[in-house]
């Protein structure tokens, strides 16, 4: 038999509406994907079936909330934040990263872990940031080191991850928290 | 009555949401249990949902070094497979022990996160190297393998980073080896066989093999606090191991020899008795 539903957002406009077959177990599925830039809020499933002249419906309340969401930018500059792409030995470099809090919610003691590799993928500078990121809020860090003056040639990149704590520590990822840059390293 | 079961019809079109709940899992390994100074590591792993991959997740990891700081971290995008990989290259004067790689997806709201262990021998002799360190001729742990279905499974890789990252960096460790190995490579070959053949049999090992995992667990944590001297350490992780393991291992067989040597010596005393008793 058909189940009819409908889902409506919280201003009660509808954003979903079809039917769904029972199967020889009597389960009628069906699966809804809201839109990525759903509204925040108390949705409202209904349903109703008609069988044999009888007619039953039901209702149910969902929640649509958004989780922790950054977004992350890595560039490589000089000393002064000019950007630069190709150091010498014995130079500074720099990373400036550009953190923001996409989430509808504020992020605690937010961890960004920041490692510089060089050509060979040796971990050579890491560095890490602990800090509150209010929802909507962006925060510009500068990490950076001094080449070694015998520091290979080749191309070096830095890598950052954004997370609620140190893994060792059973943090976790925050989405789209990563992000990274390349830089050459010449004579 | 219809309406009962018209109500209950309408119930079970929103369990399905509630009770298939997915599961992400993720998967992590390093290829080999043990590398040298300036080694490259190759972090391999695996994220499912509902055991079915998981592709485009980004996978975080993060490296600690034997003092537990961070030496780098980093990301990977998994394939269409499920699949992810990660390479880095120890520094050259990277300080020997275990090594630690934890990893964590977080994917359409749901999180996972994994760890892998794996050791960084102390610089050993050329005549040494080839007991234990070679990768390609590492000695396997075939009961612990056989038990746990795999040389990747978390526990045969700390086993292995034990023995390779602990035990054989001293001289006294190295000793120990040559002998423990000769008794070990006995029999456990015909062992394991038993063991990967017997369901049963590796359900019972995986029981007795946990209290070993977590003495030697223990016990590396001993030789981490006296690592500055490799030789006392080894010394005294192994007294604390072979005491632990005496006691977990041994002690219900002690016991049960002197309740049975208590009641053979009751059993005399009251024949003793009857005796004395008809005299």
């Amino acid at each position: 038999m058909e189940v009819v539903f409908e889902v409506r957002n919280p201003a009660g406009g509808i954003v979903a509406a079809g039917s769904a077959s029972t199967g020889s177990d009597g389960i009628a599925r069906k699966t809804v994907t809201l839109a990525q830039d759903a509204a925040i809020g108390d949705y409202s499933l209904y349903a109703s079936v008609t069988y044999q002249g009888l007619s039953a419906s039901g209702s149910i309340l969902f929640s649509v909330r958004r989780g922790s969401h950054v977004s992350l930018t890595v560039s490589m500059t000089d000393l002064q934040g000019n950007p630069k792409s190709t150091f010498k030995p014995g130079e500074g470099a720099t990373a400036k990263i550009v953190l923001r809090n996409d989430g509808g919610t504020d992020i605690r003691n937010a961890h960004m872990l920041v490692t510089f590799y060089d050509s060979r993928k040796v971990p050579i500078f890491f560095s890490f940031e602990i800090g509150d990121l209010g929802a909507g809020y962006e925060r510009t860090s500068v990490k950076g080191f001094t080449l070694s003056s015998s520091a290979t040639t080749g191309t070096y990149g830095v890598e950052v991850i954004v997370l609620t704590a140190f893994l060792a520590d059973g943090g976790i990822y925050v989405p789209d928290g990563s992000g990274a840059s390349n830089f050459e390293v010449t004579v | 009555m219809k309406i009962q079961a018209l109500a209950s019809l309408l119930l079970l079109f929103f369990v399905p949401s509630a009770i298939a709940q997915e599961t992400l899992k993720i998967t992590i390994s390093t290829d080999s249990s043990s590398y040298n100074p300036s080694e490259a590591v190759r972090l391999n792993g695996k994220v499912t949902l509902s055991e079915n991959p998981v592709g485009g997740a980004v996978v975080v990891f993060e490296a600690r070094n034997p003092q537990n700081s961070v030496i780098g971290s980093g990301y990977a995008s998994t394939s269409s497979e499920g699949n992810y990989g990660k390479e880095f290259v120890l520094q050259s004067d990277a300080t020997s022990g275990l090594y630690t790689i934890y990893v964590n997806v977080n994917y359409q709201g749901q999180m996972s996160s994994a760890e892998t262990r794996f050791s960084v021998p102390r610089t050993v002799t050329a005549a040494t190297t080839t007991q234990t360190t070679s990768r390609g001729n590492a000695l396997k742990c075939l009961i612990a393998t056989a038990t746990y279905g795999s040389e990747l499974m978390p526990e045969v890789q700390f086993l292995r980073a034990f023995r390779d990252g602990t035990v054989i960096s001293s001289f006294a460790g190295r000793q120990f080896m040559v002998v423990f190995n000769a008794w070990y490579y006995s029999f456990s070959p015909t062992v394991s066989e038993f063991i990967s053949t017997h369901s049963i049999a590796t359900v019972l090992m995986r029981g007795a093999l946990y209290p070993l995992m977590e003495i030697l667990r223990l016990s590396s944590q001993v030789y981490s606090l006296f690592s500055s001297n490799a030789e006392l350490a080894i010394v005294g992780t192994g007294l604390m191991a072979a005491l632990l393991i005496g006691g977990v291992y041994l002690s219900p067989l002690m016991i049960l020899f002197l309740w049975g040597l208590n009641c053979r010596v009751k059993v005399r005393a009251r024949f003793c008795d009857a005796q004395n008793t008809q005299y």
